[in-house]
C-alpha cells in the first residue's frame, strides 16, 4: 500500500508540475467563460441599436408613418436637396442615414427609394424598414381599388391565431436545457476516458521503452506500479476538475454583478419588447431551470461515473501500454478494441440525451462498458434509483474484473522487449491461470 | 543453509526452457560471475532471483528463509542490462524515489543520494534531467539506485557497458567494498577477463541448465592441460628436443608456450632443459582463460544437444 502510494505521488506530481498541465488548467475556465460573456455580449450589445434615419419624401405618399418607434427615429427634411449631396448627408448631419423616395413613384412598380448611408444597414433593420414601405404602398393601393379597410381588417383579425406563448415555450426551454447538460456531461465523460485512458498508456509505455519498469518491479509488484499509475493521473484529473470549477465560479462571481447592470442598460436602450431583452430574459429562464434540475445528484453520479469508467478502462488502456514497445502505430491498432466500446456508447449517449427512457437507453445505462457514458446522459431527467443501483454496482463489479485481467497482461508484458504481440496472445496471457 | 539457495528453479515459456533444473547454493561476501552465450536464461534466473517473475517450479531461500518477495526485495538491489530511469526526472529526485521504493524514508534516502552523488562526482547533475546525462553517468546514477538501500544482495547486469576505464574502476572498486562488507554480489556478463578479474566463483549456464559452477580458481585448475610458459637463456631451439614429450602451442619474441604430454611431468621436461644446457628464466604453468573454457564447455554441451537432436 506504502509503494501503490509513493507511486501515486510521483505520478502526480510529475504530471500536475507540467507546463502543459498547468497552461491547460488555467486556460481553460478562462476559454469557457469568455464564451459565456460573449454571449451575453451578443445577447446584450449586439442587438440592433435605434437608427435614426433622415428621410427625403419627394413623393409625399408616405407623410402619416414617420412614427419613432423602438428601431428607428425620423428626421423628415421639408426642403430638398441637391442630388449630389445625398450621399455624403449621413455623414455631414450626423444621422445614420438617409431615405431617399423620388417624386414620381409608381405605385404599381415603385422603384427608385434609395438608402443612403456610411453605415452597413442591419439585416433586421433593413426587413422592417422595407415592411414599413410595403405596408404604406398596400393601403395605398387598396384604398385607390376602393377596397374598405376595416373589412380588410377584419379579415386579418380573424385569421390571427392564439398561441399559448408562456407554456409552450418554458417546457421547451427545460428540454433543450436537458438536452444540453446531458450532452455536455456526455462528452466530458467521453473525453475524460479518451485523454486520461491514453494518458495511463503513453505512461506504462514510457516506463517499458526506458526500461524503467524492470527496475520498479524489483522494488514492487506489478500490480502495485499499474494501480499507482491509475489512481496518480486519476488524481491529476480529478485536481483539474476542482480547480476548473473553483475558476469557473470565482469567475462567475466576478462576472455576474455586471449582469443587471447590463440588463438595466438594455431596458433603457428600448422600450417595450425587442429581440434584446427577449434575449436576456432566456439567459434568466435558463438559469432558473438549471437550478431546477437535481444538480448535486447530477454532480455526484457524475463524479462516480468518471471514476468508475475511468477505472474501468485504464486498465485496460494500462494493459494495452505494457504491450507495445515504441511503435505508436501498434499502440493504434491495440487500442481500437477498446475506444470502440467508448465511441458506440457516446454515440448511444447523444440520443439518449434527447430519448432518456427508452429501452436501448435503459440498458446500456445499466450495461457497465457504456453506463459511465449513458448514464450520465440520463441524470438531468431523472432515473429510478433501482436502476443507478444496479449500474453502479455492475460497474464497480466490471472494474475490478478488467483491473485484475489487465493487471495479468501487464505484468507479462511490461517486461518483454522486442517482440512484436498479438490480440491472441494478449487474450491467453489474461485468461491463464497463473 | 547458504545465504542465497535455488533448488530445481524450472521456468518454462512454451516451449522454450528458459531455466531447466536450476541449483545453486551462494554465500555472503562472494562474488559470483554468471556467465553464459545469450539466450541462456541469465536474465530469466536473476529476475526469478529478485521476485519480478515467479518459477514454474523449484523454491528459492534467501536470508535462510523461502523467500518472500514483498519483503525480502528490500533486502536485494537489482541493476537489470536494460537500463532504465524517468528520463524527465530529476537525478537526485529519482534517486530518492527509488531509495523510497525500497523501504527508505524520505530523508534517509536523500542523505544517502546526496553521499553517493558526491562519491560518483555527480553533485553538478543533482537537479538535471536524466535524459541530459552521458550514458555513462547516467549508468553512474544507475549504480547509485541499485546500491543506495544498502541491500544485502546485489545484482548486476553487465554493470561496466558504456564505462570509461576510470569510472569503471570507480564501480569495480565499489564492488570490492561491498563484498568485504559481507554482501553477496552476482555478476552477469559476457566480458571474461572482468569476470577473471573480479569474480572469486563463477557458474555457467547455457539453455537453462547449469553448465559448471565453483571457484574461479578451481574450476581453471579443473581445465588446466599441461600448458606451462617457458623462457630460457638462449631462446629454446625446439629442434634440439626429438621425441613426442610436449608440442608447442604459441611462441613469442621471448618464450614458447608447450603442452605437455598427458604422462608427462613439468619436471621431466624441466630437467631435460637444464641437460641440454639451457638456462631456465621463466618457467610458469598456464590456466586456461575462462573465455576458453566457457568456450569449450558450451560447445560440448551443444555438440551433445545436437547428437540427441539428430539421434
Amino acid at each position: 500500500m506504502h509503494n501503490t502510494w509513493l507511486i501515486l505521488k510521483r505520478e502526480y506530481w510529475t504530471r500536475v508540475r507540467k507546463k502543459s498541465f498547468i497552461i491547460v488548467t488555467l486556460l481553460v475556465p478562462f476559454l469557457f467563460m469568455g464564451f459565456i460573456a460573449l454571449e451575453i455580449y451578443m445577447a446584450v450589445g449586439g442587438a440592433p441599436k435605434r437608427l435614426q434615419i433622415a428621410v427625403l419624401d419627394k413623393s409625399h405618399l408616405f407623410d402619416t408613418i414617420w412614427k419613432d418607434d423602438a428601431q428607428f427615429y425620423f428626421q423628415v427634411l421639408q426642403h430638398s436637396l441637391p442630388d449630389d449631396s445625398l450621399a455624403g448627408y449621413a455623414a455631414t448631419h450626423h444621422v445614420d442615414g438617409l431615405l431617399f423616395i423620388p417624386d414620381t413613384l409608381n405605385i404599381l412598380h415603385p422603384s427608385g427609394v434609395r438608402y443612403y448611408s456610411q453605415k452597413k444597414l442591419p439585416l433586421e433593420s433593413y426587413i422592417s424598414l422595407k415592411g414599413k414601405l410595403q405596408d404604406a404602398l398596400q393601403h395605398i393601393r387598396l384604398t385607390q381599388l376602393h377596397v374598405n379597410m376595416a373589412m380588410v381588417d377584419s379579415v386579418k383579425n380573424a385569421i390571427q391565431l392564439n398561441i399559448e406563448q408562456p407554456l409552450t415555450r418554458a417546457s421547451e426551454l427545460q428540454a433543450s436545457v436537458s438536452v444540453a447538460i446531458a450532452m455536455i456531461c456526455g462528452f466530458l465523460i467521453y473525453f475524460i476516458l479518451i485523454f486520461f485512458g491514453v494518458s495511463v498508456m503513453r505512461g506504462a509505455m514510457e516506463e517499458k521503452v526506458n526500461r524503467i519498469a524492470e527496475v520498479i518491479v524489483s522494488s514492487v509488484k506489478p500490480f502495485q506500479l499499474m494501480l499507482g499509475k491509475i489512481m496518480g493521473i486519476a488524481a491529476v484529473g480529478l485536481t483539474q476538475f476542482i480547480i476548473w470549477i473553483v475558476l469557473v465560479l470565482v469567475l462567475w462571481g466576478a462576472l455576474h454583478p455586471l449582469l443587471p447592470e447590463m440588463h438595466a442598460q438594455v431596458q433603457n436602450m428600448q422600450s417595450g419588447q425587442t429581440a434584446s431583452s427577449e434575449q436576456v430574459q432566456m439567459l434568466q429562464h435558463v438559469s432558473t431551470e438549471l437550478l431546477r434540475l437535481p444538480l448535486l445528484e447530477i454532480v455526484i453520479c457524475f463524479i462516480l461515473y468518471f471514476l468508475g469508467g475511468y477505472f474501468l478502462y485504464a486498465s485496460l488502456f494500462a494493459a494495452i501500454g505494457s504491450v507495445v514497445d515504441q511503435d505508436a502505430s501498434d499502440a493504434q491498432q491495440l487500442t481500437f478494441p477498446i475506444t470502440l466500446p467508448i465511441l458506440i456508447s457516446f454515440l448511444i449517449a447523444i440520443r439518449v440525451a434527447r430519448d432518456p427512457d427508452s429501452p436501448l437507453a435503459i440498458f446500456t445505462s445499466i450495461f457497465p462498458f457504456s453506463s459511465p457514458l449513458v448514464m450520465v446522459a440520463r441524470l438531468p431527467y431523472g432515473v429510478p434509483w433501482w436502476q443507478l443501483a444496479v449500474s453502479l454496482i455492475l460497474l464497480a463489479a466490471a472494474f475490478l474484473f478488467t483491473t485484475w485481467l489487465a493487471a495479468k497482461i501487464y505484468r507479462t508484458g511490461i517486461l518483454m522487449y522486442g517482440k512484436k504481440v498479438t490480440l491472441k496472445e494478449i487474450t491467453r496471457w489474461a485468461f491463464r491461470r497463473k | 543453509m547458504a545465504f542465497l539457495s535455488l533448488h530445481h528453479l524450472k521456468k518454462y515459456y512454451d516451449q522454450h526452457r528458459a531455466v531447466d533444473d536450476f541449483s545453486l547454493d551462494m554465500e555472503k561476501g562472494n562474488i559470483w560471475g554468471l556467465l553464459g552465450p545469450n539466450g541462456a536464461g541469465k536474465t530469466t534466473l536473476l529476475r526469478m532471483v529478485t521476485g519480478i517473475i515467479f518459477p514454474d517450479a523449484g523454491e528459492i531461500f534467501f536470508r535462510d528463509k523461502p523467500f518472500y518477495p514483498e519483503r525480502d526485495q528490500a533486502y536485494m538491489g537489482y541493476m537489470p542490462e536494460e537500463r532504465g530511469l524517468y528520463k524527465k526526472m530529476a537525478v537526485g529526485e529519482q534517486l530518492i524515489y527509488l531509495g523510497q521504493l525500497k523501504g527508505l524514508s524520505a530523508r534517509e534516502a536523500k542523505n544517502r543520494a546526496w553521499q553517493w552523488v558526491q562519491k560518483m562526482e555527480l553533485t553538478a547533475w543533482w537537479s538535471k534531467h536524466v535524459g541530459d546525462l552521458s550514458k555513462g553517468m547516467s549508468q553512474k546514477v544507475q549504480f547509485i539506485a541499485t546500491v543506495l538501500h544498502e541491500p544485502e544482495l546485489i545484482i548486476l547486469d553487465e554493470p561496466f557497458s558504456g564505462l570509461d576505464p576510470i569510472n569503471a574502476n570507480l564501480i569495480r572498486d565499489e564492488i570490492f567494498s561491498f563484498s568485504k562488507k559481507g554482501c553477496l554480489i552476482i555478476f552477469s556478463t559476457h566480458r571474461m577477463e572482468q569476470v577473471e578479474e573480479i569474480c572469486d566463483h563463477i557458474v555457467l549456464i547455457n539453455r537453462g541448465v547449469k553448465l559448471l559452477e565453483g571457484e574461479t580458481f578451481k574450476i581453471r585448475q579443473q581445465f588446466k592441460q599441461q600448458q606451462f610458459s617457458v623462457k630460457t637463456y638462449p631462446l629454446l631451439q625446439p629442434d634440439d628436443f626429438s621425441g613426442n614429450e610436449f608440442t608447442i602451442i604459441s611462441s613469442s619474441a621471448d618464450r614458447y608456450v608447450i603442452q605437455l604430454q598427458e604422462n608427462i611431468s613439468p619436471n621431466t621436461i624441466l630437467q631435460k632443459f637444464i641437460q641440454q644446457g639451457y638456462q631456465i628464466l621463466e618457467f610458469t604453468e598456464v590456466l586456461p582463460s575462462l573465455s576458453e573454457i566457457f568456450i569449450r564447455t558450451v560447445q560440448q554441451q551443444q555438440a551433445i544437444f545436437s547428437s540427441v537432436e539428430t539421434a
